[in-house]
């Protein structure tokens, strides 16, 4: 076995422990934790909203400045992965089903309790709704996995040190990282990590187990629950097993294949120029309130509406960075910063916003048009939503289908990839380590879904998932301004490097002609049977 | 006043090797000048820089090599195939970890009027060794270029009418002062017409023409220039001085271009001229004379 030992044992124990005292203690757990979240949101809400901005800003300047040529891997390093299996694992692995969950959740939801505009004209109360699931769901998200992405990487593949959080603050804290620290910050991960995917998981079988029922009838019961996370624990841990080039990547390709077709049928079948002119205004609106959004605190106002949606989502794509930055960072080698940015900060953004725009801004249509089945659904269920959704095109059967398969896979990659992160900070950073040991996080990751499902307390291990965020948010400034520093040593260097190609020219060219010298020297030793010119003066007297 | 390079005496010349594939052509560039000039006494040097052989230097003389034997023993070879000169010539090797300060001292030893060394930067090197050179040897300095032709007809002698510029005049006549040569004199002029926007600009124009004929009258009366170079004059126009000479230099397909180290600014020994200077980091396809 490959383990840092102390990452390794101390995260293994702290999971155990929390999962028997929330089992043992479901109901204060959920009190206490509920409370813990409200005070984070309250008082330590201004620091996510200032810390999400400074990433977007940052994440500008990398991918626009002088570094964006700079490669990940090294100058000579080349791409791992095809642009499109590349793009599709970290697509995949970063938005899990948050696509398909929220699509339509979000903007119905900010759109019946309005945060600012109650009362107002219903047409910009909807465009408001969906500028907020823009917002939540947008730039400000994949500017945080952008980052810790690109610090991982750059710190993996360009300094050479291992694949773990701890490594993009070494130009901070020099070799300290490797102390408590360092530990501290590795455990930190693997448990949000874990407990991430848990409740990731936990919920998304809901929503499968939903599928099924509307699909074939299926019981929506706990053992039917449990079995489908037996079946997706099993097929998680056959593509940890087999690895990233293997399993990971050939779900994730599927992954985003079948979200392309579900697309499709939806664009085709639906309103299309709707969703082409409604996806035009969308962007437009949400760039427009950009900076007004996304700095908007509700200072002035005596509502609760930003700490229970905004800030519950930075908390949540925050306390997700260690886990999807770890894995993008694992699959970025050889890209260059701005190929990088451009990827994993704008590309993402501007599906996720075409695909928002094709659910959730149809579905605006449809309730400004006086069809509130939407609103209902939503009100019911928000797993059931999609569903519903579905039940008013063509063919809705075959979409549903898709749907389910979608979910399924999405839930899928977001466990494998999980397994292969928790297995590669546990490890230590390795980035090749024996296949049984990927196959225990796998494994672990569902005994805990299935575990809390059974005994609840997913909601409480949410709770803590998003408070973690905190202290994570802080950790993520920092390590902004360490990637800077890193970046601007390593450019420093090569500039001066530049300079000393004169002076190495110099020395090669002395190189090859002492190659030359002891060829011939050689040559001359072949030439006098065996004996040096030294030897051969000897024997004449 | 430095020891300058002319037609009447003979010359010693060195060629700065610096192992690339510059030092074939400087070779044969020196074996075409013997032939147009009387040199007496040829110097071959390269400098071996310690300091950017890191600890090759000890490392090759553990295994019994030493660096100036392969480096002589390359040289030789090179001046065997390139150098087909009949003037008599040495090769020296130093050891030095400042070069210029090498071969600044082999020129003060050797009493050598003018150093060649080529103007390599469109292969690589950043050029600061050139600018170096100049500030620091008492001789002239002849840049060569990748490529260049074996003539030396065509003269082009950019002039700000100071007595400085009026060396490389001097020389320029000494060096091809002969049949067949021609000289043509170049003064590039900038009319400040941002500061005068109202100012007739063609009055202004034909007014400077006039009066830098006038100029360079004095100027070859004053330094008793013979009277078949020609004087041009040039607008710079939206382009820097530097651009317009080597235009002009190109356009008027000239065999050298030769300046003098120092301008009508003649400040200290240790400053050169910003006109020498930018064409001294320019890369330019003409071989370069700087006059000191």
């Amino acid at each position: 076995m490959v383990v840092n030992k102390t990452v390794f044992f101390v995260a293994i124990t702290v999971i155990i422990l929390s999962v028997v005292l929330t089992l043992l203690f479901r109901e204060q757990a959920d009190y206490y934790f509920e409370i813990a979240q409200s005070f984070v949101s309250d008082k330590g809400g201004w620091v996510y909203t200032l810390s999400v901005n400074i990433f977007i800003i940052i994440c500008l300047y990398l991918a626009f400045g002088k570094y964006g040529k700079i490669r990940i891997g090294g100058e000579k390093a080349e791409p791992e992965f095809s642009l499109m299996a590349w793009f599709s694992m970290l697509f995949s692995a970063g938005i899990g089903n948050g696509l398909v969950l929220f699509s339509i959740a979000d903007p119905v939801r900010d759109f019946m309790a309005p945060p600012r505009l109650a009362g107002a004209d219903p047409a910009n109360v909807a465009q408001e709704a969906i500028n907020f699931s823009f917002l939540h769901h947008g730039l400000h998200g994949w500017a945080i996995y952008s980052l810790v992405g690109l610090s991982l990487a750059y710190f993996t593949y360009n300094r050479k040190m291992p694949l773990t959080l701890r490594s993009a603050f070494y130009p901070l804290l020099g070799n300290r990282i490797y102390g408590w620290f360092g530990n501290l910050v590795d455990v930190m991960a693997v448990i949000t990590t874990l407990f991430g995917l848990a409740t990731t998981i936990g919920f998304g079988v809901g929503q499968i187990n939903a599928g099924f029922a509307q699909v074939f009838g299926t019981p929506n019961i706990l053992t039917v629950q449990i079995i489908i996370i037996a079946a997706i624990t099993l097929a998680s841990t056959m593509s940890a097993f087999s690895g990233l080039n293997k399993g990971v990547r050939i779900l994730s390709l599927l992954n985003v294949r079948v979200a392309m077709l579900i697309f499709v049928l939806v664009f085709l079948l639906g309103p299309t120029t709707f969703i082409l002119k409604d996806y035009i205004q969308n962007i437009g609106s949400y760039l427009t309130h950009f900076v007004e959004m996304s700095t908007w605190t509700e200072s002035l106002r005596n509502t609760e509406w930003q700490k229970t949606r905004t800030i519950m989502y930075w908390g949540w794509w925050i306390s997700w960075s260690p886990f999807v930055g770890t894995f993008i960072a694992r699959i970025s080698r050889g890209r260059t910063i701005r190929e990088f940015m451009l990827c994993v900060l704008i590309l993402p953004a501007l599906i996720t916003f075409l695909w928002f725009t094709a659910f959730g801004g149809v579905t605006m249509k449809d309730i400004l048009g006086g069809d509130t089945a939407m609103i209902a659904a939503v009100n019911d269920n928000i797993s059931t939503a999609l569903y519903v959704f579905f039940e008013k095109f063509p063919f809705a059967i075959v979409l549903k289908c898709l749907g389910l398969v979608l979910i399924c896979s999405f839930i899928v990659t977001s466990a494998d990839s999980g397994a292969l992160v928790v297995d590669s900070i546990t490890s230590g950073g390795k980035l090749k380590t024996p296949a049984f040991q990927r196959v225990i996080w796998a494994v672990a990751t569902g005994l805990i879904a299935a575990v809390l499902m059974y005994g609840g307390g997913l909601n409480a291990l949410q709770t803590v998932v998003t408070i973690s965020g905190l202290p994570f948010a802080i950790l993520l400034v920092m390590m902004c301004f360490s990637l800077l520093s890193g970046l601007k040593e390593d450019y420093q260097k090569s500039a001066r490097s530049q300079l000393l190609t004169e002076k190495e020219t110099y020395r090669k060219h002395i190189l090859q002609l002492a190659d030359k010298e002891r060829e011939e020297r050689k040559q001359q030793y072949a030439a006098n049977g065996g004996t040096t010119q030294t030897d051969a003066n000897n024997e004449t007297p | 006043m430095m020891k300058q390079p002319g037609k009447g005496k003979s010359l010693n010349l060195l060629i700065a090797l610096d192992l690339t594939e510059m030092d074939a052509r400087l070779l044969r560039y020196a074996s075409f000048l013997c032939t147009k000039w009387d040199i007496r006494n040829l110097v071959l040097a390269h400098n071996i820089k310690k300091s950017a052989l890191y600890s090759l230097y000890e490392e090759l003389l553990r295994e019994g090599i030493e660096v100036a034997d392969i480096v002589r023993q390359d040289l030789r070879r090179t001046i065997a195939e390139n150098f087909k000169g009949h003037c008599p010539h040495e090769l020296i090797i130093t050891t030095n970890n400042n070069t210029e300060s090498a071969l600044t001292e082999l020129v003060e030893k050797h009493n050598i009027n003018l150093v060649l060394t080529g103007n390599k930067r469109e292969i690589q090197g950043t050029g600061i060794m050139t600018q170096k050179l100049i500030r620091m040897m008492p001789a002239s300095l002849l840049l060569v270029p990748e490529e260049t032709t074996d003539l030396l007809e065509r003269i082009l002698v950019p002039t700000d009418f100071s007595p400085e510029s009026a060396r490389s005049f001097e020389v320029a006549l000494r060096l091809c002062g002969q049949e067949g040569s021609h000289i043509e004199a170049l003064h590039v002029y900038g009319i400040p017409q941002f500061f005068f926007p109202y100012v007739d600009l063609d009055a202004a124009v034909d007014k400077t023409k006039l009066h830098l004929q006038e100029r360079f009258t004095q100027f070859r009366r004053k330094y008793q220039l013979p009277a078949d170079i020609l004087f041009k004059y040039q607008d710079k126009e939206e382009t820097s001085t530097v651009e317009t000479i080597v235009q002009e230099a190109v356009a008027g397909n000239f065999d050298l271009i030769a300046v003098s180290a120092k301008g009508a600014n003649n400040l200290t020994t240790l400053f050169i001229g910003s006109t020498t200077n930018d064409l001294l980091i320019r890369p330019i396809r003409k071989p370069l004379l700087v006059v000191k």
